[in-house]
């Protein structure tokens, strides 16, 4: 490592030839997949396999992927990201396109002072592999500013992990608000029709602009049937150089994904929820809690059943949640053909094929 | 961006009575307890821009 290199990030900590500091990315190496490992993506937006990292659809685009974890990756890592083309889109238009999307909450964004002369600037690395090589955007938004800006990578060698770092400047015009909606949005370019291309991509942070999205970008990985583009060991920090990925135990990512996401799934068996009581003789009620949430989140429910205390007989609940608090709700519903008595306790379940979602992702 | 799908939303009663806190809505196939007056979740903030976009209408609680 060079002097200049140490030099050049003062910020971060130099320790025995690595530079380490906080990665602002949350399951960069991508070892968290609470929703599922692998789903066929297309139409609509949304989380649907890798914690913190969206699918985006634009337009009117035709592609089908796979969208997975998978388990390669460059050294030192275990799990990566992968689409895998299955219905191809080879003549984009129009805002045809995909892309994969982070979010980064806004007050964890604090220390890099935008809209002040100290913004600081920040580099994103990442390991890829495709077998589409060529030119690739990637599309940074300040939302609270309404302002971009784009950098570009290219995939040298087909079918090879490669360590892309791409720094960007700061802005020192616009603050990111201090609270927990979206502080910063990154979106890597996949496949972009040429309303997204027609512009300058953006050295410095301008209004946000359609054409400058992703101009310059050349590649489309939804080009043909069994294309494929991975990426993992996601990091962003404060500087203008890299540092060394700073590797977590999945416990810890676990916990910090569970701020935006978290499932109750009872696996093959029938797990227990928690301890509720027969509000009525034939509606039953518990107190849901789980950790706590950025906001109060939406949350979903199946295969929900009662089971009497002492009776051991079982009821299935009409699921409904109510009054949804960033650490707690009420699940409640009625129950057909139960006979109980009013004010006992009972034990929520969730059934081998039912589960609890909370959602509260950016 | 593709929008979010949502194909239906109902005020869900409040079981104790007093103000309705919810909203049930399918959003892109999936039944959702969306909390109410909360926009920094996207769901409900979604929710109400359609519906000053005029096209989802949150129907009453039953």
């Amino acid at each position: 490592m060079s002097k200049a290199r140490q030099l050049a990030d003062l910020g971060n900590q130099v320790d025995d030839g690595t530079i380490t500091g906080s990665n602002m990315i949350i399951n960069g190496a991508m070892t968290v997949a609470q929703r599922s490992i692998s789903e066929s993506v297309s139409t609509s937006d949304g989380y649907k396999t890798l914690d913190r990292f969206q699918y985006n659809e634009m337009g009117n685009y035709a592609g089908v992927h796979t969208m997975s974890q998978d388990t390669t990756g460059p050294s030192g890592f275990a799990n990566s990201l992968k689409f895998l083309t299955t219905t191809a889109d080879s003549s984009l238009s129009g805002a045809d396109g995909f892309s994969l999307r982070y979010r980064v909450e806004a007050q964890d964004l604090q220390r890099l002072g935008y809209g002040t002369s100290d913004a600081k600037s920040c580099t994103l690395s990442f390991y890829v592999k495709s077998n589409v090589t060529g030119t690739y955007t990637i599309n940074i938004q300040q939302p609270d500013a309404t302002k971009m800006l784009g950098v570009s990578y290219t995939v040298d060698a087909a079918n090879t992990w490669e360590l892309k770092t791409l720094t960007f400047v700061g802005n020192t015009s616009n603050v990111i608000n201090n609270d927990t909606g979206i502080g910063m949005q990154i979106q890597w370019g996949l496949a972009t029709g040429p309303n997204w291309t027609s512009g300058t991509l953006r050295s410095t942070w301008t209004n946000t602009s359609n054409g400058d999205y992703h101009a310059g970008q050349t590649a489309n990985v939804g080009s043909a049937v069994n294309n494929y583009w991975q990426i993992t060991g996601v990091c962003l920090n404060v500087g203008d150089s890299a540092i060394d990925f700073p590797h977590e135990s999945y416990g810890e990512t676990l916990a910090k994904c569970q701020r935006y996401y978290e499932v109750f799934h009872a696996g093959s068996q029938t797990g227990y929820l928690a301890i509720g009581n027969w509000w009525t003789s034939n509606q039953a009620r518990c107190v849901l809690q789980y950790t706590e949430k950025r906001t109060n989140p939406s949350i979903s429910a199946s295969d929900v059943i009662c089971y009497q205390s002492g009776s051991g007989t079982e009821y299935s609940l009409s699921e409904t949640i109510d009054d949804a608090h960033s650490t707690h709700a009420l699940l409640y519903g009625g129950v057909s053909g139960a006979s109980t008595t009013q004010g006992h306790s009972l034990q929520m379940r969730v059934n081998a094929n039912g589960s609890i979602q909370i959602d509260a992702e950016l | 961006m593709n929008e979010m799908n949502i194909t239906s939303a109902e005020y869900m009663a409040n079981p104790n009575g007093g103000a309705v806190k919810t909203v049930k809505a399918t959003i892109d196939g999936q039944e959702l307890f969306v909390p109410l007056g909360d926009l920094a979740n996207r769901h409900y903030f979604e929710i109400m821009r359609q519906v000053e976009a005029g096209t989802v209408i949150i129907q009453e609680a039953t």
